[in-house]
């Protein structure tokens, strides 16, 4: 970031390569569409090419930062859409341009990522599907509690307690795989 | 608001999915409260991991060009853009971001970078566009000149001298790798040194770390000196360090964590180094080791390749 921050665009290109499939990936789960999904990629790093001079490596992890650039991005784009009619129409199972998303061949280079992702998914999958559901409204289509419960029918506090309890239980998982050394 | 609501707002504060003055209230609780601060840091860092539960999928072809087209267009980086930007912050903001640097903008700003990008693409290959005629004719002409007598031994005196600059510069190249590694080697002689002494002094103790699966074969020694309160670390046959990682070690206490320092090692996986201490190195309770890029960081950011209880 440091060069990045200077304007070596060679740097910026280093760290797209790096973590354009992690932002495209959490872009197209937010949007599923795979234009709004580049365009959001793009910005996402134009702002880390802005914002270099600012990024202050002690407050956390570059990674932290630049996922949480691309949420925001996408949770802007979610709620400009609900406002409007759709841009365009997202793509269907039966749509012949569809990328194919195969579980068995992760396309990270890095192992390491490759092995957090899978890590990650296992543990979403062991939440309960409401506490799940729940966790996933809120963190890809950007809702708040009180969207949650009105979009699922439930008391405001049910979906407080999933939430909570999601998280919580999540956090149990991830402690006991081999992320654990991470979170400890 | 009270530490139970807090505590019961927690989880949804960390996803974003509070309203905006509940976020509020949360916030100034955290300002206050060491320990719901703590909370609310544990729970962001779960919530950190989620953005990798999505189904992984490449960027598409041409996403980079794109990108470099439109910061070309945007100029160097400044601290200017950086309150520019700021000055835009978005309406998720307030939800759920990190700290350091505003997050995020209305996505109309992506649209502009597109605009801006296939404006500067246009100009960029306008500007890279060959002109006929004006530089391809003089060039010609001067090497027709330079096939003539009178110009030859010249060139060949010139082709000469760039050549023996070429070999020195080369030189000049191998003496400083050189000066490197023997600068390199005289420091780790200076850290075994230290370490031979510490490994003999009466008030040290050793305890092993044990290697992670990324590491079975690796053998990693934490010396500690009560007395001098210093501590050394020493490994064998750790997994040979990609190009720009370090090993780094990390030192716990009371389930704080911090880093310690970082450890280069060779071709055989070996390497030693000081670890920096903020306390009695008695203090401390457990140790790990972690891959990470070469200039550190404050947090982890790679599973452990070692770790053990001090």
């Amino acid at each position: 970031m440091h060069l990045v921050a200077g304007g070596d665009s060679d740097a910026l290109a280093q760290l797209f390569k790096r973590y354009a499939g992690a932002v495209y990936s959490l872009a197209y789960r937010m949007l599923n569409d795979r234009e709004g999904a580049e365009e959001l990629l793009n910005e996402a790093f134009v702002r880390v090419w802005r914002q270099a001079p600012s990024f202050d490596a002690r407050r956390g992890k570059f990674s932290t930062w630049l996922m949480s650039v691309a949420r925001n991005l996408g949770i802007d784009e979610l709620r400009s859409r609900r406002a409007r009619p759709r841009r365009s129409d997202p793509l269907t199972p039966d749509d012949p341009v569809l990328d194919p998303v195969d579980d068995s061949v992760d396309v990270e280079r890095d192992v390491w990522h490759a092995e957090r992702r899978r890590l990650i998914r296992e543990a979403l999958r062991e939440l309960p599907p409401a506490q799940r559901e729940a966790l996933e409204l809120a963190y890809f289509q950007g809702l708040t509690q009180s969207e949650i419960s009105a979009r699922l029918g439930d008391p405001l506090g049910t979906t407080k307690t999933r939430i909570r309890l999601g998280l919580q239980k999540l956090r149990d998982l991830l402690l006991s795989s081999e992320l654990g050394t991470e979170i400890l | 608001m009270t530490h139970a609501d807090v505590r019961e707002l927690i989880a949804s504060y960390a996803v974003g999915a509070l309203e905006p003055e509940d976020t509020s209230l949360v916030q100034e609780h955290l300002v206050d409260c060491g320990f719901c601060a703590n909370l609310a840091r544990e729970a962001s860092e779960v919530a950190h991991y989620l953005p990798y539960a999505a189904p992984s999928r490449e960027a598409p072809v041409g996403s980079l060009e794109r990108l470099l087209v439109a910061v070309a267009g945007e100029g160097a980086p400044s601290w200017a853009a950086v309150r520019a930007t700021g000055s835009r912050a978005s309406s998720s903001q307030g939800a759920w971001a990190p700290d350091w640097p505003a997050a995020a903008a209305p996505s109309r700003l992506a649209v502009q970078a597109t605009g801006t990008g296939k404006a500067a693409a246009a100009g960029r290959s306008e500007a890279l566009e060959p002109r006929p005629g004006r530089l391809q004719l003089p060039l010609s002409r001067w090497l027709a000149r330079l096939k003539t007598p009178i110009f030859a031994p010249a060139a060949a005196a010139v082709v000469v001298l760039l050549g023996m600059a070429g070999w020195n510069m080369l030189l000049m190249g191998d003496l400083k790798d050189e000066r490197h590694q023997m600068s390199t080697l005289q420091s780790r002689l200076a850290q075994q040194t230290h370490l031979m002494v510490m490994v003999t002094s009466d008030s040290s103790v050793t305890r092993p770390l044990q290697g992670t699966p990324l590491a079975p074969s690796a053998e990693i020694r934490l010396i500690m000196d009560g007395e001098t309160n210093s501590a050394m670390l020493m490994a064998t046959r750790l997994p040979p360090l990609p190009v720009d990682r370090v090993y780094q070690v990390w030192l716990g206490r009371q389930g704080a964590r911090m880093p310690a320092g970082r450890l280069v090692v060779d071709d055989h996986g070996d390497g030693e180094c000081n670890l920096q201490l903020d306390g009695s190195v008695h203090s401390y309770d457990s140790a790990w080791i972690t891959l990470e890029p070469a200039e550190g960081g404050p947090m982890p950011n790679s599973p452990g390749v070692a770790k053990g209880l001090l």
